[in-house]
């Protein structure tokens, strides 16, 4: 197997390799470059990758889509930090805790993953117009979060269940309880997994579009998904701000993944999970 | 031999105390669920037997009408077509996704300058928000300027209407959503590659096995569990697909791209139907049942043998 394509030399395969990125990436590559140019270049007969004439106007622009991003980066976080809350008690129980219904509430988280979101859609549009979490940030938290939970959940508890016992055992005979385990023991070993539940609960509530189209009645919260979206549907003229805003909604999911690359790859493999 | 650790662990003095802090541990997950899946889980199969209009959204009132929900959801043209376009949806992404993902990861099996930094980045479209995605292809399907017209036409072929024709509108969000998923295969079958012990390959070489016989005898029979992980989580993930559809068709043109998933959304939150609405997604839930339950039966089988 690794001699598949020994022709090739391996700066060849560098080559070929650089070459299928560049075809894969060309949509967001074009998003990014085409941000620089003027909205009338958008029009010319013949597009060019590279802007024929370099502006930032376009940023300049789009100062109303600022408010849509600290909304959308509010909720992303708060989501994560919730994700992590909730997630990471209930993975310990569930890794470490001898309880006979384990294998059923496994069995549930997994279903989760199996639910169609616009199935739970309309009910959980309806509870909270009850309740009063429409048209809200923590109503937006909580819908998002309905991703990053069981996500962190599948994802930390193999982790959980694979410390060897001796150490939380250690923990015990120090006379530290099942918190002090869970905070002083667990968590750092267990560290990349977290970050890996983490970031991907933030970046699930970050990419969201349908909790934001559906739980948004009234326009008083716009997270940058939804200001994008009427951007493109009403004002179909702006390229230029269209792709400034695109360019700045794709800038957290770059910075994570070459900033984490391992912890992405491990959350992908490990959850094997995606909204 | 457990029956004692299990003995010796329920003994330890603070027990009592410790199972009354352990539910805390489980409380605040089993809260959450119940709020943002049972119960609604439970609201929507409720909805599919009820009456309930925009009216019954103020009031709270709706009466139970039995099967004539899901009937009328049934006999309606538009669910053959939603049907159809769905399956087709799904089916031919994950085909596709499969066979480029596969063929990325045998070919970054090969460790070669850069090729970790390659392969993660490869992932980027599949992290980015789905709008940013439908952004970037709304202007290269874009009609009839866009660059995959130019490019086209280089090659003497009119303009396509890519998403503004009844022919060409699913097939074009299906080419996204390949171009989307095609990292999630990547991933999954370059790890399942990794776990594939080299000896084996090393024996195949010894016996003059040529790369594709290795390709068919050693690793696709090693990669078949992985195989059969990312065909089963593929299929439920692309029949949920909802965001691109939605951003860059709603449906149409007429109803030539129109999802179950999106079909169902506009049943309840355009048309106030939210009673058909709540028995489109019980079918869309009943489809990735089954698929979860024959493959259980299926693991089941294999493991017994």
């Amino acid at each position: 197997m690794r001699r598949f394509r020994s022709s090739v030399g391996p700066y060849g395969q560098t080559v070929v390799g650089i070459a299928i990125l560049a075809v894969l990436l060309f949509p967001l590559a074009w998003v990014v470059l085409s941000s620089f140019q003027p909205t009338s270049d958008f029009y010319k007969p013949n597009p060019t990758l590279i802007p024929r004439t370099f502006t930032l106007e376009n940023y300049a622009n789009i100062s109303a889509q600022f408010g849509p991003l600290a909304t959308s980066l509010l909720i992303a976080v708060l989501s994560a930090a919730l994700s992590l809350v909730i997630g990471i008690p209930a993975a310990y129980a569930l890794a470490v805790f001898r309880w006979r219904r384990i294998a059923v509430a496994m069995f549930l988280i997994l279903i989760t993953q199996v639910v169609p979101t616009v199935m739970i859609a309309t009910p959980v549009f309806l509870i909270f117009s009850k309740i009063g979490l429409l048209n809200s940030i923590p109503g937006l938290v909580i819908a998002n979060s309905s991703a990053g939970v069981p996500f962190t959940v599948l994802v930390l508890t193999p982790f959980i269940a694979g410390i060897p016992a001796s150490l939380r055992e250690a923990a015990y005979l120090d006379g530290a309880g099942e918190w002090r385990t869970l905070l002083s023991v667990i968590i750092p070993t267990t560290r990349s997994a977290i970050i890996a539940a983490g970031l991907f609960s933030f970046l699930f509530a970050w990419g969201d579009f349908l909790w934001a189209v559906t739980l948004n009645t009234n326009g008083t919260i716009t997270p940058l998904s939804l200001s994008l979206f009427k951007f493109i549907a009403y004002d179909y003229v702006e390229w230029g701000g269209i792709m400034a805003t695109a360019t700045i909604a794709l800038i957290p999911a770059t910075i994570l993944l070459i900033a984490s690359q391992r912890y992405i790859s491990l959350g992908l493999t490990a959850g094997a999970v995606k909204d | 031999m457990s029956h004692v650790i299990e003995n010796s662990v329920r003994r330890r003095p603070h027990g009592m105390r410790a199972s009354a802090a352990r539910v805390l541990f489980i409380l605040p997950v089993l809260a959450f669920l119940l709020l943002v899946f049972g119960y609604p889980i439970a609201f929507n199969i409720w909805l599919t037997f009820q009456s309930y209009d925009l009216k019954s959204m103020i009031t709270g009132v709706s009466e139970f009408v039995g099967f004539a929900n899901i009937v009328s959801a049934v006999t309606d043209p538009n669910f053959g077509t939603a049907l159809l376009n769905t399956l087709f949806f799904t089916l031919a992404s994950l085909f596709v996704q499969f066979i480029i993902g596969l063929a990325l990861a045998l070919f970054f099996y090969n460790n070669f300058p850069l090729s970790r930094t390659i392969r993660a980045m490869l992932v980027l479209p599949w992290l980015v928000p789905s709008i940013v995605a439908t952004t970037a292809w709304r202007f290269i399907f874009k009609d009839p300027s866009g660059f995959l017209n130019q490019l086209l036409g280089v090659f003497g072929v009119a303009p396509v209407h890519w998403l503004t024709s009844n022919d060409t509108a699913l097939v074009s969000i299906i080419i996204i959503n390949i171009w989307i998923g095609i990292a999630f295969n990547l991933v999954l079958l370059h790890s399942g590659l990794q776990s594939i012990p080299t000896e084996q390959y090393e024996a195949a070489a010894i016996d003059c096995a040529g790369y594709w016989k290795r390709f068919w005898y050693i690793t696709m029979p090693a990669l078949r569990p992985v195989i059969a992980v990312l065909l089963v989580l593929g299929f439920v993930y692309t029949l949920k697909q909802f965001d691109l559809v939605w951003t860059l068709t709603k449906g149409g043109p007429g109803n030539s791209s129109q999802l179950l998933s999106t079909w169902s959304y506009s049943l309840s939150f355009q048309s106030n139907k939210f009673g058909q609405g709540a028995a489109v997604a019980d079918v869309l839930f009943l489809l990735s049942g089954l698929i979860i339950i024959g493959y259980t039966y299926v693991q089941r089988k294999h493991a017994n043998a």
